[in-house]
C-alpha cells in the first residue's frame, strides 16, 4: 500500500478545481519553472511583476494565484519528499479530482526533473555556515625584525565560508602543523570511505 | 668597502657581526664590565635571556640589582650594552654566526674572557632554540590552527526529503586568535579541501628538498 501523498482537505480540493481550469498550454511551463525553484529556501518561484504577469495570462485575480502555485509547490514537495513512484503520483492525483491531462503534465514534470530536484534536496542543509572555497599560498619567510639568514617555509590556507557576509578565514602552517593537519584530514577520509 | 667602517685598530678584515655600526653602549662595554661583579654580570644577564625568551621581565627585578651597586648609572650602559649586542647576535640563525667568530668580535671589543664564556654559553647554548621560537611568535603573522575538531554526519530523513542518506562532515576550527569557526562540509567540498592541504604539503616538501641541496643563504 502506497504511502498517502496528500490529505483530502477541502482546501487541497477547491485548489485543484481552480487548477482544473488553468489552459493546457501553459500548464507544463509553470510547473518546470516551479520545480526550478523548489529547493531554494529564501525565493519566492515568481517576482512580484512575474505573477502580476500570471494572473492576466491565467486569469486568475491575486488570491487565486497564490492558492494554485500553493498547491502546486506542494503537491510537487510532497512528491519529493516521498520519492514518489509516477503512476502512484497519477493516481492519487486523480484521486483528488484532477483532470486527465492536468494529471499527466504534472506526472510528466515530476518524472523529468525528480533525479535533479532530489539531487538539490539532498544537499540542502540547516547549517549556518557551509564551506564554500579553498585556496593556498607557499611562502618562504627570508627574514624579519628580530631574526635573520632565513628560509623558514610557510603554508597559508584561506576558507570561504557561505554566507558571503563572513570573513574568510586564513590560517598559517609550517610543516610539522601542516602534516598533523593532513593526518587528521586523512583520518575523517578514511570514515567516509567506511560509510560505503 | 664595509670594513672600513666601524673598527678600532684590529687585525681583521671584515665588519663585526654587529654591523658597520657599533653603537656606543657596545663600544664602552668592555671598560663598563670590567669594574663590575660577575654575580650582577650574570644576573643581568639571566633578565635578558628571560627578555629574549619571550617572559615579561618585572621592573623591581632590575631595580634590585640597579640598586645593589654604589653606581647605578653604570648598570643601565651596561644593561644597554649587554642588549644590543645580544640582540645582535640572536638576530643570526645558529649557523649563521660561527662561535670563533662571535668570540673574536668579543675580544675586538675588548670584552675580558671571562664574560666571553658567559656570552657564549647564552649565544650557543641549549636554550638557543626557546629564544628563537620567541622571536617567530613576535613576527608578524597569520594565526595558527590550535586545534581542529570534526564529525562526520549522515543525514538520514528532512524536512524536505523523507530519504536523504547523504553524509557530510562538520568542523570547528579553533585559532591562535582566539576565534572559533564552525562550519559544514559536502563531501565533494572536503575532498577540495584535502586536495588543497595534500598539494601544498607536496610543494612544501619539495622545496625543503630543494634546500636542503643548495648552499645555505
Amino acid at each position: 500500500m502506497a504511502v498517502q501523498l496528500f490529505n483530502k482537505t477541502s482546501r487541497l480540493t477547491q485548489a485543484v478545481e481552480l487548477v482544473n481550469g488553468l489552459d493546457d498550454s501553459k500548464f507544463p511551463l509553470l510547473l518546470s519553472r516551479i520545480l526550478q525553484k523548489i529547493h531554494l529556501k529564501d525565493e519566492e518561484t515568481f517576482t512580484p511583476e512575474e505573477e502580476s504577469k500570471l494572473q492576466v495570462s491565467l486569469s486568475l485575480d491575486k488570491l487565486e494565484l497564490k492558492f494554485v502555485l500553493e498547491c502546486l509547490s506542494f503537491i510537487l514537495e510532497q512528491a519529493a519528499y516521498h520519492l514518489a513512484k509516477p503512476n502512484v503520483l497519477s493516481q492519487q492525483l486523480k484521486q483528488l479530482k484532477m483532470n486527465e491531462k492536468k494529471v499527466s503534465a504534472v506526472v510528466d514534470a515530476w518524472t523529468n526533473n525528480a533525479k535533479e530536484v532530489t539531487k538539490k534536496l539532498r544537499e540542502r542543509t540547516l547549517a549556518p555556515k557551509e564551506l564554500s572555497s579553498v585556496s593556498w599560498e607557499l611562502h618562504m619567510e627570508l627574514a624579519q625584525s628580530n631574526l635573520i639568514k632565513q628560509k623558514r617555509l610557510l603554508g597559508l590556507i584561506e576558507l570561504g565560508l557561505t554566507p558571503e557576509t563572513e570573513d574568510k578565514i586564513q590560517i598559517q602552517f609550517d610543516h610539522k602543523q601542516l602534516f598533523s593537519f593532513y593526518k587528521q584530514l586523512e583520518t575523517i577520509q578514511s570514515q567516509l570511505d567506511s560509510l560505503h | 668597502m664595509a670594513s672600513i667602517a666601524g673598527r678600532s685598530v684590529g687585525v681583521l678584515e671584515r665588519t663585526l657581526f654587529l654591523g658597520p655600526r657599533i653603537p656606543n653602549e657596545v663600544k664602552v662595554l668592555g671598560n663598563n664590565l670590567l669594574s663590575v661583579d660577575r654575580k650582577i654580570f650574570r644576573s643581568l644577564l639571566k633578565l635578558l635571556v628571560a627578555h629574549f625568551e619571550g617572559k615579561t621581565v618585572r621592573e623591581e627585578e632590575y631595580q634590585n640589582i640597579r640598586s645593589s651597586v654604589t653606581n647605578g648609572n653604570q648598570i643601565d650602559l651596561i644593561y644597554s650594552g649587554l642588549y644590543a649586542l645580544l640582540r645582535a647576535a640572536l638576530k643570526f640563525p645558529e649557523s649563521g654566526l660561527k662561535k670563533e667568530v662571535f668570540k673574536e668580535d668579543l675580544r675586538e671589543l675588548k670584552i675580558a674572557d671571562d664574560h666571553i664564556t658567559d656570552l657564549v654559553s647564552i649565544v650557543f647554548g641549549s636554550r638557543r632554540c626557546f629564544l628563537e621560537k620567541a622571536c617567530i611568535e613576535n613576527a608578524p603573522h597569520f594565526p595558527h590552527l590550535q586545534q581542529c575538531r570534526w564529525r562526520v554526519d549522515v543525514a538520514i530523513s528532512t524536512s524536505s526529503l523523507n530519504r536523504v542518506l547523504e553524509p557530510s562532515v562538520l568542523m570547528k576550527i579553533d585559532t591562535s586568535d582566539g576565534k572559533e569557526h564552525t562550519f559544514e562540509m559536502q563531501p565533494a567540498k572536503f575532498h577540495e579541501l584535502r586536495f588543497a592541504v595534500a598539494s601544498l604539503l607536496k610543494e612544501m616538501e619539495d622545496m625543503e628538498k630543494r634546500n636542503v641541496m643548495k648552499a645555505p643563504v
